[in-house]
């Protein structure tokens, strides 16, 4: 035990902490800081999004019809905003338009609106224009909801194709947009990264910091022996535990400032656009986002710790991660956490994939370990 | 008791050691043979680095492998090149190699304390490394070696580095440690084994040649030594008649010791021989070879 | 020139190198394949060049017209080729012999360009400057000198698109937009090609440069009679490997992309030609560049980027004497390039200097030498931004060493 919590310390010495943070700090403005700072990003996403929160607490996940009929008076009393400022608009008088209605008819038929509405004059009429279409998309939505579960159906078949007919049976309709679950799935993947990386840089060094400083012979011979090699992959593994729980918890911290909150305990299925193969509630879908990033991380461990063992020197470490973190960037990170459940992927990629993952890693790491307990050291 | 029986190490068609026989008992063995002669194969066997792939090694009649742990905790372990951390000081290092060696944590802080004491290193417990000088270095490598109070210590090279006041506090320091352990001592620097040894142990063509005191083997060339003197252009030509051991010059003249089978010349003076002739003479032939 | 050699051997003979280099080659080798599906099509743009001529005009699109209306009657067209297309049905197209359905296909391909060859100048003549000068303004102070600079240099853009216009620059034939052809060179192939080079290169500018700190040789060597300088061989074996990278991947990837897509007709043609236009605006390039031009300028401009970067990993490595660290810290060293411009956003004129930089330069080889609203769209920002990585790592390197040459050894 005592063997161990030295080695932990050499894990985390201070260089290494160091360049960690600097790492953390660049991967976080590269990769996540926009997703905190601008969301929901862009129009009608912000709008969809407001609309959202508005409902959720009120309506659920399920509208029914007498729900929808209150939705719709609730857009209608926006609608009206919007007709009195056209009403008091002189401009818009002049193009012949004297509410929302007339604005939406010139809008289908004519391009000179293009310069009308982008026009800086009438900014408080964008903000309501953007924010009446998130509504109607919504409702357009609701309305069509059997007709795009059909269409789905129409155009799928097998596995997939039960999964659109169960909901369409079930009368589980997507009423709310992916604005927020979409903007997950994007956040989980760059959070994948980061922690990936942060985990193979910690551990690329804890075996060829020993080979370079000449310390094996005098470990081998101690009473530990080659136990010592355990003892290592125990801190290794603890490190990175230590390591992927607590950017994990940090950046999902920052992600909890985003406010989804009235989303979690909404199911997948409310959300439209990307259909699961299984159904859950959002914050079931984010725990289990986590842990399979953890997963991975745990298996990336180990991979790591195998390459910090056969590499002869700290070069051949590198030449060997780059393609390895390609893969769990390119690979792992977009299919396996990014569209994890998702029904346009095959139902058996992920399990399959991740069980190839799993394999492949445990017997690597045990063809390491095993030649290493037999190894002669010269 | 650690007993070596008739093991050997080959890599593919190499061999590095083969039919080793020998047998140690508590003293101070000098282990003394050229380079490439299997001596550190020798030593990576003992210390478990490397299996042999024929024989057994035992310790008090148990084979050491099987033996696992209970026999790496009997052992200390100087490796001819020893690695330590440059950001470390002694003492932390120290307490790192105590974690290693399984040795309690309460009487740790005090047995690096004595231990380094024993090196002369008390001064610089607690800086770091990266500034030591080479003789420092090496006596931190004593130090992790002798730390847990090892019943075989194995020692490959320990001298190197270190100045003629360090070597004989060092010589002092083993024959104390000797009286209730195995010592063993691989140098190529023969007047060390010769005020530390009590046995010495030679390997030649990847197998024991000798093991015995050190006067026995002397005794074995009694009358075979002499020294003779002679100008500098008698030189060359009786160099190479006899195998020559040491040259001096002196007045204008050499005196050679030299080693032969023949009877004794008038001008000879016979001589008591020494270890480091009999090193010179027993691996004569592999230099010659070579 | 030998030492030179010696001290490339040390990273050349590394095993690691060479596979990433092969598995770098297999990667762009696949990505080119995977998007080759549409070639024969795709290339049938050179059969055009070479019967109506690289430049596009009234006469030869009604020849174009004409030749295309004959095509269809020989089909059975009798209403010429635009009716005939639109009435092809996806029933009557599988009835047709395989040969008739090849040639209805390049009669649709052909179709397409005569129409937009006729609808070029309408299309390219109708970019809104006024509303792309609007963008401009984005988060500029308005009035303030550095405005007024962007504002001179978005006129001289303007002048360069009227230019354009007034040359019938933009009337050369080139492979359609919609195909993607420039983004995928450059976007794709060429960046991720610089990328990977950096990757390799600065993992081999780490070796080299600490090889004798890894290898414990640095006592031995120092006190030598080439001694210290050393270094310099060391320095130009790194800068010899990595271009020697860099143009190993660029033959490889772009010797098999020039199989694929014919470019035979179209070397002389514009990057400022109006079919080349894939997103919201054409290229419209600050000078007449040729696509051969264009792509030897862009390969040279990556090529110096990569150069430049292993100048700086050999930089650092004076200082981190860890091929581990260097690495990493070379690669943030990028990724700070890249971000860092944001931390000026309240200061314009900070930020359009900290945008000459390398890592952005790496990044858009597709945008080289295009005029825009952005602040790396100014005219000479390539050079610009060459220069002054160029002048940071030449100086950088130099003092390192001045001060490597007066370090102890440990």
């Amino acid at each position: 035990m005592r063997l161990f919590w030295f080695e932990l310390k050499k894990i985390f010495s201070w260089k290494l902490i160091l360049l960690l943070g600097i790492v953390n700090f660049l991967l976080f403005y590269l990769l996540l800081d926009s997703r905190l700072e601008y969301f929901p990003n862009g129009r009608p996403a912000k709008d969809l999004y407001a609309i959202e929160k508005q409902l959720i607490p009120l309506y659920g996940a399920q509208i029914n019809e007498e729900e929808y009929q209150d939705i719709k008076r609730l857009y209608e009393e926006r609608v009206r905003v919007a007709d009195k400022i056209f009403a008091s608009d002189p401009e818009a008088k002049e193009l012949g338009i004297s509410n929302y209605q007339d604005f939406r008819q010139i809008e289908l038929n004519q391009g000179e609106l293009a310069d009308y509405s982008s026009n800086l004059k009438f900014y408080e009429v964008k903000d309501i224009l953007w924010e009446l279409q998130a509504w109607e998309s919504l409702i357009e939505g609701y309305e069509s909801r059997e007709e795009s579960l059909e269409g789905d159906i129409a155009q799928t078949t097998g596995a997939r194709q039960e999964v659109f007919q169960r909901l369409l049976e079930n009368e589980t309709y997507s009423f709310y947009s992916d604005v927020v679950t979409m903007d997950f799935k994007n956040y989980k993947t760059n959070l994948a990264i980061i922690v990936w990386i942060s985990v193979a840089i910690l551990l690329s060094l804890v075996y060829v910091r020993d080979t370079r400083a000449k310390l094996v012979p005098l470990q081998y011979t101690s009473k530990e022996g080659r136990a010592t090699y355990k003892v290592k992959w125990w801190a290794g593994m603890t490190a990175a535990t230590v390591l992927s729980v607590a950017l994990t918890l940090f950046y999902m911290a920052l992600y909890w400032t985003n406010g989804t909150q009235t989303h979690f305990g909404l199911p997948l299925s409310s959300f439209g656009w990307f259909t699961h193969w299984y159904d859950m509630t959002f914050l079931q879908y984010i725990v289990l986002s986590i842990g399979m990033i953890f997963f991975f991380s745990l298996l990336l461990s180990g991979l790591s710790l195998a390459i910090s063992t056969m590499a002869p020197n700290t070069i051949v470490l590198i030449g060997v991660q780059i393609p390895v973190i390609f893969i769990m960037i390119a690979g792992v990170s977009r299919y396996l956490i990014h569209d994890m459940i998702n029904v346009f992927r095959p139902q058996v990629l992920t399990p399959v994939a991740t069980g190839v993952f799993l394999i492949a890693t445990v017997l690597t790491v045990w063809l390491v370990w095993r030649r290493e307990m037999k190894r002669n050291i010269i | 008791m650690l007993t070596i029986r008739n093991i050997g190490k080959t890599y593919g068609s190499f061999t590095a050691l083969k039919e080793m026989n020998v047998q140690f008992e508590n003293g101070i063995y000098g282990l003394l043979a050229p380079n490439g002669a299997g001596k550190t194969t020798l030593i990576n066997m003992l210390v478990t680095l490397i299996r042999p792939t024929s024989g057994e090694i035992l310790y008090d009649g148990k084979s050491i492998h099987a033996m696992g742990e209970r026999y790496r905790e009997l052992i200390g372990y100087l490796p001819q090149h020893f690695g330590y951390y440059k950001h470390y000081s002694p003492r932390k290092y120290l307490r790192y190699i105590a974690a290693l060696k399984g040795m309690k944590k309460s009487g740790v802080e005090k047995r690096i304390d004595e231990v380094l004491e024993l090196v002369a290193l008390s001064d610089v417990k607690d800086k770091k490394m990266r500034k030591f000088s080479g003789g420092m270095i090496q006596r931190v490598g004593i130090a992790q070696a002798i730390l847990a109070d090892p019943q075989i210590l194995i020692l490959d090279e320990p001298t190197a580095g270190l100045d003629p006041k360090e070597r004989a506090r060092f010589r002092h320091m083993l024959s104390d440690l000797a009286r209730n352990r195995i010592v063993l001592i691989s140098t190529h620097i023969v007047s060390d084994i010769e005020s530390i040894a009590n046995e010495i142990v030679m390997i030649r063509d990847q197998t024991l040649l000798y093991k015995g005191d050190i006067a026995t083997i002397c005794q074995s060339l009694q009358g075979h030594i002499f020294e003779t003197t002679m100008s500098f252009d008698e030189f060359p030509s009786f160099r190479k008649d006899y195998l020559t051991l040491e040259e001096k010059q002196e007045q204008g003249r050499m005196i050679v010791r030299f080693y032969t089978e023949q009877p004794p010349k008038a001008d000879w003076s016979s001589v008591v021989p020494e270890l480091e002739d009999v090193f010179l003479v027993k691996y004569a032939s592999e230099s010659m070879k070579g | 020139m030998r030492m030179t050699w010696y001290e490339m051997k040390k990273a050349l003979l590394s095993p690691i190198v060479l596979v990433l280099i092969l598995s770098c080659i297999g990667l762009n080798t696949f990505q080119i394949i995977s998007q080759s599906h549409a070639k024969d099509e795709i290339n049938l743009v050179n059969e055009l060049i070479d019967i109506y001529g690289l430049t596009i005009t009234a006469d030869s699109l009604s020849q174009l017209n004409q030749d295309l209306d004959d095509e269809a009657a020989s089909l059975g067209g009798t209403d010429g080729a635009r009716d005939y297309l639109t009435n092809m049905t996806y029933e009557t197209y599988n009835e047709l012999s395989a040969d008739d359905r090849q040639l209805v296909d390049r009669l649709s391909t052909l179709s397409m360009y005569e129409s937009l060859g006729t609808s070029l100048e309408e299309r390219y003549t109708s970019v809104n400057m006024d509303e792309l000068r609007k963008d401009l303004y984005t988060g500029l102070d308005k009035n303030s000198s550095f405005s007024n600079y962007m504002e001179q240099e978005f006129s001289e853009w303007e002048k360069r698109y009227e230019e354009i216009i007034a040359t019938n620059e933009y009337k050369q034939w080139f492979f359609a937009g919609d195909y993607r052809i420039h983004s995928e060179m450059y976007r794709t192939l060429l960046k991720n090609i610089a990328v990977q080079s950096v990757l390799i290169v600065a993992l081999m500018t780490a070796l080299i440069a600490n090889y004798e700190v890894d290898q414990r040789t640095q006592q031995v060597l120092y006190p030598t009679k080439k001694g210290r300088s050393l270094m310099k061989h060391k320095f130009s074996a790194s800068l010899v490997l990595a271009s020697l990278t860099f143009f190993i991947l660029v033959t490889a990837a772009f010797g098999l992309y020039f199989i694929v897509y014919d470019f035979s007709g179209v070397w002389n043609s514009v990057v400022s030609s109006g079919l080349n236009w894939e997103y919201k605006l054409p290229y419209i390039t600050w000078w007449e560049l040729t696509i051969w031009q264009y792509f030897l300028l862009a390969v040279g401009i990556e090529w110096i980027v990569v150069v430049i970067v292993s100048i700086l990993t050999f930089t650092i490595s004076f200082y981190v004497k860890n091929s581990y660290f260097t690495w990493i810290i070379c690669m943030a060293l990028l990724i700070g390039l890249f971000l860092y411009p944001a931390l000026f956003n309240a200061f314009p004129f900070l930020k359009f200097l900290a945008t000459l930089n390398l890592t952005l330069l790496l990044l858009n080889p597709h945008m080289y030498f295009s005029g825009g609203t952005t602040l790396t769209m100014v005219q000479y920002f390539e050079l610009w931004s060459l220069l002054i990585w160029a002048v940071i790592a030449i100086i950088v390197s130099l003092t390192s060493y001045q001060r490597f040459l007066k370090k102890d050894v440990s």
